[in-house]
């Protein structure tokens, strides 16, 4: 029965590295809209338990901090829907709605209005991440004012993030395929929970 | 620039609406300019009305009257200022001066003021006490005040010192200080002695302490016109409005413009000349310049220009044979200036009318204006406009392209210089994300006149269209608040540059333009870009557009 116990312990374990270690890829396709509108959605947006918030405020603006994509048939439209923070520099706050850290590996950016030369100089859009021992990290990024789409990646020190937030941009930019996935539990500390987790339950049938 | 010179437009164009009405003989009443704003307000200035012929009575231009007075009702006005030569002849005891009184009714019963001033044609003192008893509200009696106040005339050193009370004179009304000089022979029958010389030349000489005086005590926020029948610098009379030449009594007249200048003064009106003339007028070294309004005629005699300029003026614009008036538009700092003028009846050109104009088609010739608040530059043939930046409370304005190729002149000769003026209101409509800056002066100059013996001889029934309001294609750019525009608005085209059209609304400021091509770029403006592109920079935050005409303009969501 001990041995059981332990055994089983251990599954739940590994199952649930495995769970929570899932890779996902925001992209934002539940607020497609194939029309030439840009359409508002609020101050936050959340996916695949993935949270957005757009934290501008309305003072000196009278505008609501608010989110917006471009249907398919704006020009702009970057062929997949994205989002963009729709205040002036606003700051857009990525974090996970459940509290934990996670990782960011890669984001996809466009600019909102693509332009010919010589206008299309390029925008740099800056990341600053916050991890869970309260360091900062920053990277940014050189968004091209040319149609079309780039896909940039985050250092490894863009993991075990608490928060990661960046500024919508004068020329501004929209962001979408955000690759993120929940900072994994060290394997030796689930090994160690497991084992624990087991011991007492052992401890118990012998008390009893 | 435009496909039609507009003196060949003038020549060739013009049946249309100005023929049909004559045609149909019905009176044309000229279409309102919308208020800028709720607080808006309006006066009309008029000038000389003398008539010589038995076919107008009193002496005086009562047919002429009677159409400014209508034109004067529809406008809405609160006042009518008259700069002299009320009739032409006084009369027995100036008697002919009561028809110029009565003829005036018509403005009362519609709750409008008229204040008049005298002209060289009622010069004596028995016409200075007759003026006294038939408008007495020039001292703030009587009935016919309609809410003007703060009545004073000047007080004089000598045995008659209450002989100019109700002649010259100053009141307020709203925001707006009129002072009104009388140059003529006083009620004690003298005039001001100089040595031993004693002419009503010399009459303004000893007012120029209470004209500064009434000028410096106004309200800072506030505006002055000062009015006189005789002009700083005549064009066909070189008798002015200091002495019976333009050099005479220079330093009351330089003392006389400093003290216009200092106190914010942008325009004096006269008449006397009976054309349109407006100019710049210095001071002999130049410190001190004032803008001088020449009032159309509205009597039966039209003048033509004489050389014997001194070299302080510079000419800005000028209309030759018409009949015409004046709408002032009062909106807080801000001042628009309306110019409608009409045929005097016969074919263009100098004329003594013998009966009056059967019928009148009044046509918008010119808007000229400026603020408390804002700038005037004065840009002269082939001068770039770019010296045009003005700012107001976080909005910049700039003029970033273009040249003035205007290649009017006067009937003198003289190239006449664009004045680009700046102002501001913060009243600022929905949508808005800068202030609104209205901009005057960028129109192509008025310049109407005929010299037949240098082959310009139009002939017809002129004016017989609104002079356009088109100018030299340039481009504007305008600073916004990037806080109060969502980046998605800025991409769409639908932020941008803004322009008022006359009746008030606002719409894209290219779509005001005399042709063009409506284009949207995104991104900062290019001298390459041609008429009627506009766009929005936002690493500058600035709206820009390239047009070609003036007015009132925002950024904001079109």
């Amino acid at each position: 029965m001990k041995t059981a116990l332990v055994a089983l312990s251990l599954m739940a374990g590994i199952m649930a590295v495995s769970a929570e270690s899932h890779a996902y890829i925001v992209d934002f396709e539940s607020l497609a809209h194939a029309d030439d509108a840009i359409v508002s959605h609020g101050a936050s947006y959340l996916e695949n338990g993935y949270l957005f918030t757009n934290t501008a405020t309305e003072e000196g603006s009278g505008f609501a901090p608010s989110f917006s994509t471009l249907g398919s048939q704006v020009y702009g439209y970057s062929g997949s829907t994205a989002l963009a923070n729709d205040n002036y520099l606003g700051q857009t706050v990525l974090a996970r709605a459940s509290g934990g850290t996670f990782n960011l590996s890669s984001i996809t950016l466009a600019t909102l209005y693509p332009m010919d030369a010589p206008d299309n100089t390029p925008t740099s859009v800056i990341f600053n991440g916050t991890l869970a021992n309260g360091a900062t990290v920053s990277q940014t990024f050189s968004v091209n004012g040319t149609p079309g789409t780039q896909v940039f990646s985050f250092g490894s020190d863009f993991n075990n993030l608490v928060s990661a937030k960046w500024e919508q941009t004068p020329y501004a930019h929209q962001f979408d395929n955000v690759d993120v996935a929940p900072t994994p539990i060290p394997a030796a500390a689930w090994l160690l929970g497991s084992g624990l987790l087991g011991l007492v339950g052992v401890r118990r049938r012998t008390g009893e | 620039m435009k496909s039609i010179n507009r003196r060949d437009f003038l020549k060739y164009g013009g049946a249309g609406l100005a023929g049909l009405a004559v045609a149909m003989h019905f009176p044309m009443l000229t279409p309102r300019r919308a208020l800028a704003s709720a607080g808006a307000w309006k006066f009309g200035v008029m000038s000389d009305t003398q008539w010589s012929s038995a076919t107008e009575p009193g002496t005086c231009a009562v047919s002429i009257i009677n159409a400014l007075n209508a034109q004067f009702i529809q406008h809405g006005c609160k006042y009518v200022i008259q700069v002299g030569d009320l009739v032409n002849s006084e009369g027995t005891g100036a008697i002919n001066l009561e028809t110029r009184a009565n003829a005036a009714n018509a403005l009362y019963s519609a709750g409008i003021g008229f204040f008049p001033l005298r002209g060289n044609h009622e010069a004596s003192a028995t016409a200075a006490i007759k003026f006294k008893t038939l408008w007495p509200q020039a001292q703030g009696a009587g009935s016919n005040v309609f809410g003007a106040q703060n009545f004073n005339s000047p007080v004089l050193a000598t045995n008659d010192p209450n002989g100019l009370n109700g002649l010259s004179y100053s009141f307020d009304i709203e925001n707006v200080r009129c002072v009104l000089i009388d140059q003529f022979t006083r009620t004690d029958n003298k005039n001001f002695v100089i040595g031993t010389y004693s002419s009503n030349n010399n009459n303004a000489v000893d007012q120029v302490p209470w004209i500064d005086s009434m000028l410096s005590s106004k309200p800072a926020d506030s505006h002055a016109f000062v009015f006189s029948h005789k002009n700083m610098i005549g064009q066909n009379h070189k008798d002015v409005l200091f002495g019976s030449n333009l050099t005479a009594n220079a330093n009351a007249r330089n003392q006389f413009i400093t003290s216009l200048q200092n106190n914010g003064v942008r325009y004096q009106l006269g008449g006397h000349d009976h054309m349109h003339h407006r100019s710049m007028v210095k001071t002999n070294d130049g410190s001190a310049e004032v803008g001088q309004i020449i009032c159309a005629s509205n009597s039966y005699k039209f003048y033509i220009p004489a050389t014997g300029d001194d070299g302080r003026e510079t000419p800005l614009q000028q209309e030759l044979a018409t009949i015409g008036y004046y709408i002032f538009t009062i909106d807080g700092p801000r001042v628009w200036v309306d110019f409608y003028s009409s045929s005097h009846g016969s074919d263009y050109g100098d004329i003594d009318l013998v009966t009056p104009p059967g019928v009148f088609n009044f046509y918008l010739r010119e808007t000229f204006g400026y603020s408390l608040n804002g700038k005037e530059f004065q840009v002269a043939h082939g001068a770039p406009y770019n010296d045009v930046q003005d700012s107001f409370e976080g909005t910049t304005v700039k003029i970033l392209s273009g040249t003035n190729g205007n290649t009017e002149t006067d009937y003198l000769g003289r190239n006449l210089v664009k004045t680009v003026n700046t102002g501001w209101s913060s009243d600022q409509p929905e949508g808005a994300a800068s202030n609104v800056v209205s901009l005057w002066g960028m129109a192509d100059n008025l310049s109407l006149w005929e010299k037949p013996s240098s082959g310009i001889d139009y002939s017809g029934l002129l004016p017989n269209a609104a002079e356009s309001k088109q100018g030299d294609t340039y481009a504007l750019s305008l600073k916004y608040d990037p806080r109060k525009v969502r980046p998605s608005q800025l991409i769409s085209g639908k932020f941008g540059m803004a322009a008022r059209e006359l009746g008030g609304s606002w719409v894209n400021a290219v779509d005001l333009n005399f042709g063009g091509s409506k284009t949207f770029k995104y991104g900062p403006w290019r001298s390459t870009y041609g008429l009627g592109t506009y766009g929005v920079d936002p690493s500058t935050s600035t709206v820009w557009a390239v047009v070609n005409r003036d007015g009132d303009f925002i950024a904001k969501a079109l």
